[in-house]
């Protein structure tokens, strides 16, 4: 079941070569190990470039979005088994 | 008489009639496999090996944009009612369309795409032609182009498509068509006449269920009956469009890979939009005629013209199509001129009550604009606030400013959404 989050977070990521991978986040007081990015994309919103990425626990799949312009992170969209 | 979705018509109709399959163009049609559905299973492991459909906003109304492969084993398709499609896989999994991340997909591969061949076409969201007649020997061969296509889209997105080769587009687009998913089909000259004997004439790119009942009355039922039908009987039929519809029941089709900077002179300028639910609402229908009067209005100023005749056309639910055009006193560049003038066109053809399904604007009698003089000030003024307005869409995206009447119902949720991850100060 898919659930709109849309929560302010801390994510723990790799900065590489010109891309990001999120290694771990924070949320509801437990930290997620990402087992993988399942998917990446970007969206312009105003003067922001959001860099959207599905990823995958093992268990359950997010949505993390970073904003490149504030630096932020949030917690998108939650799909629970 | 329309020809679905077709491959250039005016391009066919003008370019040289080749004489024979001799001179070979290599044209490759590539598409996405159950596109959105594919994006959706790939982002989500949770979806994967079940029926899945990509909707709309509702998951209660509309239709399916998409289903992924495990979904069409029950019967259901693109564009199927979304009450008909879980009738028969009332199990499936329903999935919000995230067009964002099907944009930046298929952006992303048409970029790449060009470092095959500068001929490359984009013909909807996933599929796109490309013309490697001049290039595909450094890569070896046709298929050798594919297969690297294929490993890249693989590698860069866990995602599978089909593609097809052939001497042009027509045949092309019939080629990929033939393995789905994953496929790799190539249609030779010498095995065109093969492929076209039996085929259902409705299988030919641009045929759709109008005129595959009107050339059924004409007993035609598979494209080879269309290509050795008599031209007079086609063109008695159908105008000049029988012409084209002989060549293509021949398998021939002259219209060349036209790139993404491809400038024509233009006739006309227009746009159309097919609801997802054929509607009453009146005013609902007039927003709709004003986003689309207003996207008509940014591409003439993007391209720097200014046309004169409005066209509105409307489709009613029972599939009758109406059009009408009215000439202006003026030339117009301005999304609310436009409006005003398709609004009348509209209340004069409007069969009231009756559910409309799709509309359309578009511009014509076109020439170049230009900076003139204006005898009265609040025309400056309007021209200079628009130039105001491109210059912020131009930056921030399309829509970001737009009337308040363009506000729709899904507007309100996305603004929603915006506040809570921006502007709540929650954070």
């Amino acid at each position: 079941m898919i659930s709109e989050i849309n929560e302010s977070i801390e994510v723990g990521a790799i900065f590489g070569e010109g891309v990001v991978s999120p290694v771990w986040f924070l949320w509801n007081g437990r930290r997620y190990k990402i087992e993988r990015v399942t998917y990446r994309w970007k969206e312009k919103a105003g003067e922001s470039l959001l860099h959207f990425f599905s990823v995958f626990d093992g268990k359950d799949t997010f949505e993390l979005i970073y904003d490149s312009k504030l630096l932020r992170w949030t917690l998108g969209r939650v799909d629970v088994e | 008489m329309m020809i679905r979705k077709n491959l250039n018509v005016r391009a066919q109709l003008i370019a040289p009639v080749p004489t024979g399959h001799s001179t070979e163009r290599i044209i490759l049609h590539l598409d996405l496999d159950a596109f959105f559905a594919q994006v959706e299973e790939v982002a989500n492991p949770l979806l994967q090996g079940k029926p899945v459909f990509v909707v709309g906003h509702s998951f209660t109304a509309g239709v399916v944009l998409t289903a992924n492969y495990e979904a069409r084993k029950y019967g259901v398709k693109t564009g199927m009612p979304l009450h008909e499609a879980k009738r028969l896989c009332p199990f499936a999994l329903l999935v919000p369309a995230d067009c964002a991340k099907y944009a930046d997909t298929s952006e992303q591969l048409f970029a790449h795409l060009s470092t095959y061949t500068p001929f490359v076409e984009v013909f909807s969201i996933d599929e796109a032609f490309l013309d490697l007649t001049d290039t595909y020997p450094f890569w070896g061969t046709p298929e050798a182009v594919a297969y690297e296509i294929k490993r890249w889209v693989w590698e860069r997105f866990h995602l599978t498509l089909s593609i097809g080769i052939a001497p042009n587009k027509l045949l092309a687009k019939l080629a990929s068509d033939r393995l789905k998913p994953n496929g790799l089909f190539r249609i030779r000259p010498e095995e065109i006449e093969g492929v076209l004997k039996d085929l259902p004439v409705e299988e030919l790119c641009g045929i759709g269920e109008r005129l595959k009942f009107h050339l059924n009355q004409m007993r035609i039922f598979t494209a080879g009956d269309l290509g050795r039908c008599s031209e007079t009987a086609l063109h008695e039929r159908f105008g000049i469009i029988g012409l084209v519809l002989k060549r293509m029941g021949q398998g021939l089709d002259a219209s060349p890979v036209l790139p993404a900077n491809h400038v024509d002179e233009a006739k006309s300028m227009g746009h159309s939009y097919t609801l997802t639910r054929a509607t009453q609402d009146r005013r609902l229908a007039f927003r709709y005629l004003l986003w689309l009067s207003e996207k008509v209005a940014r591409r003439l100023r993007r391209r720097h013209y200014e046309g004169c005749v409005v066209h509105t056309t409307i489709r009613f639910s029972d599939f009758e199509t109406v059009s009408r055009q009215r000439k202006l006193p003026f030339f117009v560049d301005d999304g609310a001129a436009i409006f005003e003038a398709a609004k009348q066109i509209f209340r004069e053809l409007d069969r009231l009550q009756n559910p409309i399904r799709l509309l359309g604007v578009s511009v014509s009698s076109l020439r170049p604009s230009g900076r003139r003089p204006w005898l009265f000030e609040e025309f400056e003024k309007r021209q200079n606030l628009l130039q105001a307005l491109d210059l912020i869409n131009d930056k921030y995206g399309e829509f970001t400013l737009r009337p308040v009447f363009l506000t729709f119902p899904e507007d309100r949720k996305i603004a929603s959404r915006a506040l809570q991850l921006f502007g709540s100060g929650r954070h």
